[in-house]
């Protein structure tokens, strides 16, 4: 189906606002979610994944990292990138700052890793140097690591920004089942009507023939 | 103040001091702003009378009731938009203005090119169904609007007669239909607003959104002139020019822009900044010659004919409007007098005296006019209110340094009380029904857990709160890795330190809260005027009224359309 960033931006916000993501982590995930589809990538299958298995108590995005001079690592303990990757990239930003590119952040056990590509991709929009291996084009992978060494052929970024423009011409081309099962999660932030509220809690009158 | 100019750099005019962001961004300030030369529906058309744009009407298949579809063409140097309209019969209990109405009188779409007939076929199926039906790429716009019923009906029938309609009856009402919907950037499908802004006419905030207003309100005219037409046969005449320029077209706006104020802030402080960039421009002047001084009398008086002319049913904005009136006729009188005007820096001395003995709507008043004055120094300020800019976190910055933030720019948050339950009165959210946004009483109604985060200075007063835990040198990255559901606050405050106007400094949680004010400032950039609040939490207002038909955008004097008075529109305008 043909839907827009913005309107993939606005569901996904809903969607993980009604699903407790913290704060500000609904903001960036849902703009990262509508910058992978605008890709070409599953952003609203990773989305949904993450809302479809996760606990709620999980999606709190704390972190515990281990500081090592330059290097961090994290075990995520199987939580979802949808909720950790702004965190992630935060303290890859902090390492950076304070170690330069020969920073490293291993990151384990962390689901749905192929959500970070968006963070990744659009901290190298704003000049960051980072890079994730193994850049597994099934996403399956784990465990991952992101430096700012040398970039991988995958993913192919030009590629990625070819897929965006032409999103952006065209229509954002969705998965129609992954989409409206994000529109089903994001309908949760909506507060059922009642009489009183039809009645009193908005604008205009009921009608209006004048 | 730092007022961060990251993008491009405006002229630059020598300026006195920029008005403080705590004086300016106050619900009762902002409720008290007036359209200028630089909102939008001025700034666009400018550009369109530069390039020459050339509009028509391409498809009219209307049955004799008006009821069927057109298309109204715009052509630019470098494009063609096109406004594909349905109109149809709409029983009376079907009409309502909320955003939880089903069917109007008449729907739009305007396309980014030349409108095909599969392009009018595919519209024609989802238009009338507004948010509930799709729309691609192609679509810049989507909106919709009923009819002001009394006087459509009354305007085709004088002109089924053959006669014009009675001036006054125009201006109790100042439009024949009304718009309840404007939708851009990329709702439900449509053209995500980069695409639209591609277009150097349209990359201005809601350009795309004015010049559909625009068409609707041409289509208007030719709508009910060819309902006359239908009805008085060789007997009908078309509505003068005079006539349709008093004519805008009206809105009926609620909830929805209120939402939009808070959460795009580095935009609203680019509005807000290229506002008070211009009135500190004018307020520099050492002098100010004879034609000036002319103009502004000119002006002054015009401005004193609107008000009077401004006449709505809520108290609250009535009361302020006889004030308005009579801080103008002093105004006016000490002209007269010579009084006004008479030191160096006129213009600054003339702000700072109302400023000092008048109202915030009179102080708001003289700020656009003293902007109308000088086209030159501040009509380039209209091509800088757009932004990109995102709201960004500094995480290698020391709690200290938020801290010194909270401090120095948020007393108006940490000095409220928010154990008073006055102080968190209302909750923000979307309805179930059709999403229509609402406030509703926190402490009665259900729903409060799924508010919208608009109560920004309640959670900054839980910030401050949790940062006394904090040590002073710990990083605001090892903060929010351990508390990230502070995220959006803490970047939100350290972003809005270079863009202070982005912040509304008052609680909009609590019981004083009137979101008209919101809904007024957001609407006096558009280029809104006859502001008439219905509520506390809706208003209805005139948007085009005055301005150029496109047949007169190319007259020396089209741009001058600033406190429509109509009726008079003749002499002041063309």
């Amino acid at each position: 189906m043909k839907t827009s960033f913005d309107e993939i931006k606005r569901m996904s916000f809903r969607a993980l606002d009604a699903g407790r993501a913290p704060a500000g982590v609904d903001e960036d995930s849902a703009i990262n979610t509508a910058w992978l589809e605008a890709s070409g990538l599953p952003g609203l299958r990773w989305l949904g994944d993450a809302l479809d298995t996760s606990d709620p108590k999980e999606r709190h995005g704390a972190l515990e990292p281990r500081l090592e001079g330059m290097n961090a690592s994290v075990d995520a303990g199987g939580a979802s990138a949808v909720f950790l990757g702004p965190g992630l990239i935060d303290l890859m930003a902090y390492l950076c700052d304070e170690h330069g590119d020969d920073a490293v952040l291993a990151v384990e056990r962390v689901a749905h890793a192929g959500f970070l590509t968006g963070f990744i991709g659009q901290a190298r929009e704003a000049g960051h140097k980072f890079v994730m291996s193994p850049a597994d084009p099934a996403f399956a992978a784990s465990d991952v690591l992101i430096s700012c060494k040398q970039p991988p052929e995958v993913p192919d970024w030009e590629q990625l920004r070819a897929n965006r423009k032409t999103s952006l011409e065209e229509g954002v081309e969705a998965d129609e089942a992954d989409f409206k099962r994000v529109y089903i999660y994001s309908r949760k932030i909506l507060v059922p009507e009642t009489e009183q509220s039809r009645l009193s809690g908005a604008g205009a009158g009921l009608t209006d023939n004048d | 103040m730092d007022t961060q100019r990251t993008e491009s750099e405006p002229q630059a005019w020598p300026q006195v001091a920029l008005r403080p962001a705590e004086q300016i961004m106050r619900l009762d300030r902002m409720g008290s702003f007036f359209s200028s030369r630089i909102s939008f529906m001025r700034a666009l058309l400018r550009i369109v009378a530069r390039d020459n744009w050339q509009f028509d009407c391409p498809v009219c298949e209307l049955d004799e009731d008006g009821y069927g579809h057109m298309v109204l063409r715009a052509v630019a140097p470098d494009a063609v938009y096109s406004l594909v309209t349905v109109t149809e019969h709409l029983e009376p209990d079907e009409r309502t203005d909320r955003v939880i109405a089903e069917k109007w009188d008449a729907s739009f779409a305007l396309i980014d090119g030349e409108a095909t007939q599969d392009d009018i076929d595919r519209l024609k199926q989802n238009i009338p169904h507004q948010e509930a039906g799709r729309y691609t790429a192609r679509e810049l716009v989507l909106s919709r609007a009923n009819k002001s019923m009394r006087l459509f009906h009354y305007v085709a029938g004088e002109l089924a007669q053959g006669r014009q309609p009675e001036m006054d009856q125009l201006m109790a009402t100042g439009y024949l239909m009304r718009t309840t919907a404007v939708y851009g950037n990329g709702k439900f499908g449509l053209a995500d607003f980069p695409k639209a802004s591609a277009h150097p006419a349209l990359a201005g905030p809601f350009r795309a959104e004015m010049l559909t207003v625009y068409l609707i309100r041409q289509l208007s005219f030719l709508l009910v002139n060819h309902v006359a037409k239908a009805k008085g046969g060789d007997k009908a005449v078309s509505l003068s020019p005079t006539h349709c320029r008093a004519l805008g077209i009206g809105n009926s706006t609620g909830l929805g822009m209120a939402p939009f104020l808070i959460k795009h802030p580095i935009l609203i402080h680019r509005w807000v900044l290229a506002r008070e960039s211009a009135l500190a421009r004018v307020r520099a002047l050492e002098a100010a010659d004879q034609e000036v001084r002319q103009r502004f009398t000119d002006l002054l008086q015009r401005a004193g004919r609107h008000v009077a002319l401004w006449n709505v049913d809520d108290e609250i904005q009535m009361a302020r409007i006889r004030v308005l009136r009579g801080e103008l006729e002093t105004l006016n009188a000490q002209h007269e007098a010579g009084r006004l005007l008479v030191e160096a820096k006129p213009w600054d001395q003339l702000y700072r005296q109302v400023e000092a003995e008048m109202s915030q709507e009179a102080q708001e008043l003289i700020v656009s006019l003293l902007i109308e004055l000088y086209p030159e120094r501040v009509d380039d300020l209209a091509e800088q209110m757009a932004t990109s800019l995102k709201e960004h976190s500094e995480p290698a910055k020391p709690i200290g340094a938020l801290r010194h933030i909270l401090n120095t720019d948020y007393g108006w948050a940490l000095n409220t009380d928010f154990a008073d339950p006055n102080e968190r009165h209302y909750f923000w959210y979307y309805s179930e029904g059709k999403e229509e946004p609402r406030r509703g009483p926190r402490f009665e109604e259900f729903g409060a857990g799924l508010e919208m985060r608009l109560g920004f200075g309640y959670q900054v007063h839980r910030l401050a709160a949790e940062l006394q835990r904090w040590d002073d040198d710990t990083s605001i990255a090892e903060f929010l890795i351990k508390r990230p559901k502070w995220r959006s606050t803490v970047r939100r405050i350290q972003t809005l330190q270079h863009y202070p106007y982005g912040e509304i400094r008052d609680n909009l949680l609590g019981t004083a809260c009137r979101p008209i004010d919101m809904l007024r400032c957001k609407l006096s950039f558009f280029g809104a005027t006859g502001f008439d609040p219905r509520s506390d939490l809706w208003t209805r207002i005139t948007m085009y009224q005055g301005a150029p038909l496109p047949h007169e955008l190319g007259a020396a004097t089209a741009d001058d359309w600033s406190f429509p008075c109509p009726g008079e529109i003749d002499e002041n305008i063309l």
